[in-house]
């Protein structure tokens, strides 16, 4: 069924806000699309360039934010995708030096080196502090599930402990296939 | 995410995800959708689903503009029983619409999404979402796009 053929079966079960609360149906029949495209296309590029600084370092951010959202969610873990690196970019978004962060941060500058460089862990108290130094942008959770991600694929992948730790054990339970 | 079921009174989990062919043939098999979306196919599709049962809530078809920093909403849909007065589940399209805002603030856009309702639609989007008029099309970015965001997908 074509798409107005719906939106005129819908209109005689719904009331246009009942429609609009559930479906997004376009303009087919009197909007030229490509016209109103170019129209967005110019908005756009109005607003791009109308862009603040401070607008543009938001965006980053929420940017990062959505980043490391997604990528939580993946089965995969890297290497490259740690807490640290996704600090260092975070303090690359912002455009302010390491220095200015850990003061802002209220964090050794060795200290905040070292967790960047995936030399040290992060503290859930540094999560505490990116949540409230970014606007809560980035909340805690966010931060925290990057701490959580690393160690469980750490975890996954120390046999040698597993092997052991497992071998001081006795008189476990036998479970039958 | 969280959306409310209306008839227990309860909150029930969903998540989104992008649509496979297998979702195209069992969507076009169910009566839960008047839209044809095998002809989305080649777009990006997303998907919402409920969690405990694993069923389609809503789909959502999207076109990205990567010269121009934006994603284009083509067309949005919730299941049949998620329409109308005796709608059992709220928000799905507020969540459908919201997570592409946050797919378009991920790809650095600045969260700019733009869409071309039936003109009679127009008026509620500006209310319910706060997209703004550009010509014949609705726009949303930046600020608004954070409400919206934090409104229907809290993460």
């Amino acid at each position: 069924m074509r798409i107005d053929k719906i939106y005129q079966k819908l209109k005689e079960q719904y009331s246009e806000d009942e429609i609009a609360e559930s479906y997004m149906i376009p303009e087919t029949g009197t909007v030229k699309e490509d016209e109103t495209q170019y129209a967005i296309s110019k908005y756009r590029e109005e607003r791009l360039n109308q862009m603040s600084d401070h607008e543009k370092v938001v965006s980053k951010i929420i940017s990062l934010k959505f980043q490391i959202v997604e990528y939580v969610k993946e089965q995969s873990f890297s290497f490259q995708k740690t807490f640290g690196s996704f600090l260092l970019e975070y303090i690359e978004a912002l455009g302010r030096s390491r220095k200015e962060i850990s003061k802002e941060l209220d964090l050794h500058y060795t200290k905040l080196s070292r967790i960047i460089n995936d030399r040290e862990e992060p503290s859930i108290e540094l999560c505490y502090r990116l949540e409230k130094h970014s606007g809560e942008l980035i909340n805690v959770l966010n931060w925290w599930q990057l701490i959580k991600k690393k160690e469980e694929f750490i975890l996954s992948q120390n046999i040698e402990l597993k092997r052991e730790e497992q071998k001081k054990v006795s008189n476990s339970l036998t479970i039958s296939d | 995410m969280q959306l409310f079921n209306r008839k227990k009174d309860d909150w029930i989990e969903a998540k989104i995800e992008k649509a496979t062919q297998e979702d195209f043939a069992l969507v076009k098999s169910s009566d839960e959708f008047f839209f044809d979306w095998t002809k989305e196919r080649k777009r990006m599709v997303f998907k919402m689903l409920e969690v405990s049962k694993g069923n389609i809530l809503g789909l959502i078809s999207v076109t990205d503009f990567p010269e121009e920093l934006r994603l284009h909403i083509n067309l949005l849909e919730s299941s049949k029983s998620n329409v109308g007065k005796n709608k059992i589940i709220d928000g799905i399209a507020g969540s459908l619409i919201a997570y592409v805002v946050s797919k378009a603030f991920e790809k650095g856009y600045n969260g700019f999404v733009s869409l071309i309702p039936k003109t009679n639609l127009i008026e509620f989007y500006i209310k319910m979402y706060g997209f703004i008029r550009v010509g014949n099309a609705l726009i949303i970015e930046g600020e608004q796009s954070i409400k919206l965001i934090k409104k229907y997908y809290k993460s």
